[in-house]
């Protein structure tokens, strides 16, 4: 696999959220606001380069890798869970609103199993580059699905586009033109399951439609 | 269990490495943290004290009913003028009142502000709005004392009393008055 397919792979082809449904509770429960997941992938975008880096860096070597081995799940989790917590002090200090909006699910990084699942099905296995490549795919990955989630939760369901802060962009206007309201549903959690299910709809019907290209042109 | 120690020498490295991290990043984000939680305190006490931007504000930690004690001082001479008390004390079911009760440097009440009182609909979460006794804008710390409960509602301003109450066994302390 090359440089450019590792990194690739986690927009689509494996894409943590849509694909190999990881991290869904975070991704349903702060998408209603584009901005938040703007910073939780951020902050999942740091634990896991760094911790596919860490991970990697403390199996690449044979000897270390032996002594590793046997209590590598606890290994793992301390390693992740002491990142979670740098991010959660950085970020209470000096992106407090962000801090209180994300609430728990900043601390709940530890358990996120994409975090997990890339330590274990690919870090400890792989060199330091190719892991810190992986994790920064797979973490990009994960922030476009969820903001792609919260595009059109936020959007359908407040009517706004919260960029960043005061950063918004306010669409009521031209619902009002439409003559609707927006829906509030989208902005409860009926609303994430919803738009997370179409999507997923959406991707499968993609896949399948290839699966059958693909086969009539071995037929042929 | 040779395989057995080297194990637990591999967390115990790992856990002192990632405690020693953890310590280094708290050191320089712990400050930062603290200044953050004053600032959204001193914007909450404005409403019992508008012009408190005009103070440096010390926060001082106590125990036994007032939370915490925000001494108003002057900026250039560094005296008391004011001070905001947060307190509690126990109202309706035994659950807190909690209130913050701004007093200035002649012991006059200029402000307060229940945050919680746990009253019933009605009459208990309309006592907030109350007026217990304000004599041109400010509630003499005297008549703090002086009622003894709101009829509907006694437990709850039973509370209120109790954190008047308290403040006025504290405030002379602030200010330079007592022990």
């Amino acid at each position: 696999m090359t440089v450019k397919e590792n990194f690739f792979k986690g927009f689509i082809k494996e894409n943590p959220l849509f694909v190999t449904v990881l991290g869904t509770c975070p991704a349903l429960a702060i998408t209603t606001k584009f901005e938040n997941s703007i910073g939780m992938g951020i902050a999942v975008f740091f634990v896991l380069v760094l911790s596919n880096l860490l991970v990697s860096l403390v199996t690449v070597n044979p000897k270390i890798r032996a002594m590793v081995m046997p209590v590598r799940i606890p290994v793992y989790i301390v390693l992740i869970a002491t990142l979670v917590v740098i991010v959660e002090m950085v970020m209470e200090a000096f992106l407090q609103p962000l801090y209180v909006t994300l609430g728990v699910f900043i601390p709940l990084i530890v358990v996120n199993c994409i975090i997990f699942g890339r330590a274990e099905a690919y870090a400890g296995d792989h060199k330091p580059l190719e892991s810190v490549v992986d994790g920064a795919g797979m973490a990009l990955g994960y922030t476009l699905a969820i903001m792609i989630i919260s595009f059109f939760r936020e959007l359908l369901g407040s009517g706004t586009l919260t960029i960043w802060g005061d950063l918004q962009i306010n669409l009521r206007g031209v619902f009002t033109f439409i003559g609707i309201t927006p829906i509030n549903m989208f902005v409860q959690p009926v609303g994430g399951f919803f738009v997370f299910g179409f999507i997923m709809a959406v991707i499968a019907a993609i896949e399948n439609a290839k699966q059958n290209k693909k086969a009539t042109e071995v037929n042929k | 269990m040779k395989k057995g120690l080297t194990s637990g020498l591999v967390l115990l490295v790992l856990g002192t490495v990632c405690g020693f991290l953890l310590a280094l990043v708290n050191s320089f984000t712990a400050p930062i943290i603290a200044e953050n939680e004053l600032k959204a305190k001193i914007e909450a006490l404005t409403v019992v004290f508008p012009n408190i931007d005009a103070y440096d504000v010390e926060e001082i930690a106590l125990e036994g009913g007032i939370d915490s004690v925000y001494l108003l001082k002057d900026k250039i001479s560094g005296t008391v003028e004011a001070a905001i008390y947060s307190v509690s004390a126990p109202g309706y079911k035994n659950i807190n009142v909690e209130m913050l009760i701004a007093v200035d440097k002649n012991l006059v009440v200029v402000g307060y502000r229940v945050l919680n009182n746990n009253g019933t609909e009605g009459l208990g979460l309309d006592l907030p709005t109350i007026n217990f006794g304000m004599k041109d804008g400010a509630l003499i710390n005297e008549t703090a004392t002086e009622f003894d409960s709101y009829a509907g509602a006694t437990r709850t301003s039973d509370g209120i009393k109790a954190c008047f109450e308290l403040v006025a066994t504290r405030v002379a302390t602030d200010f330079g008055g007592a022990e």
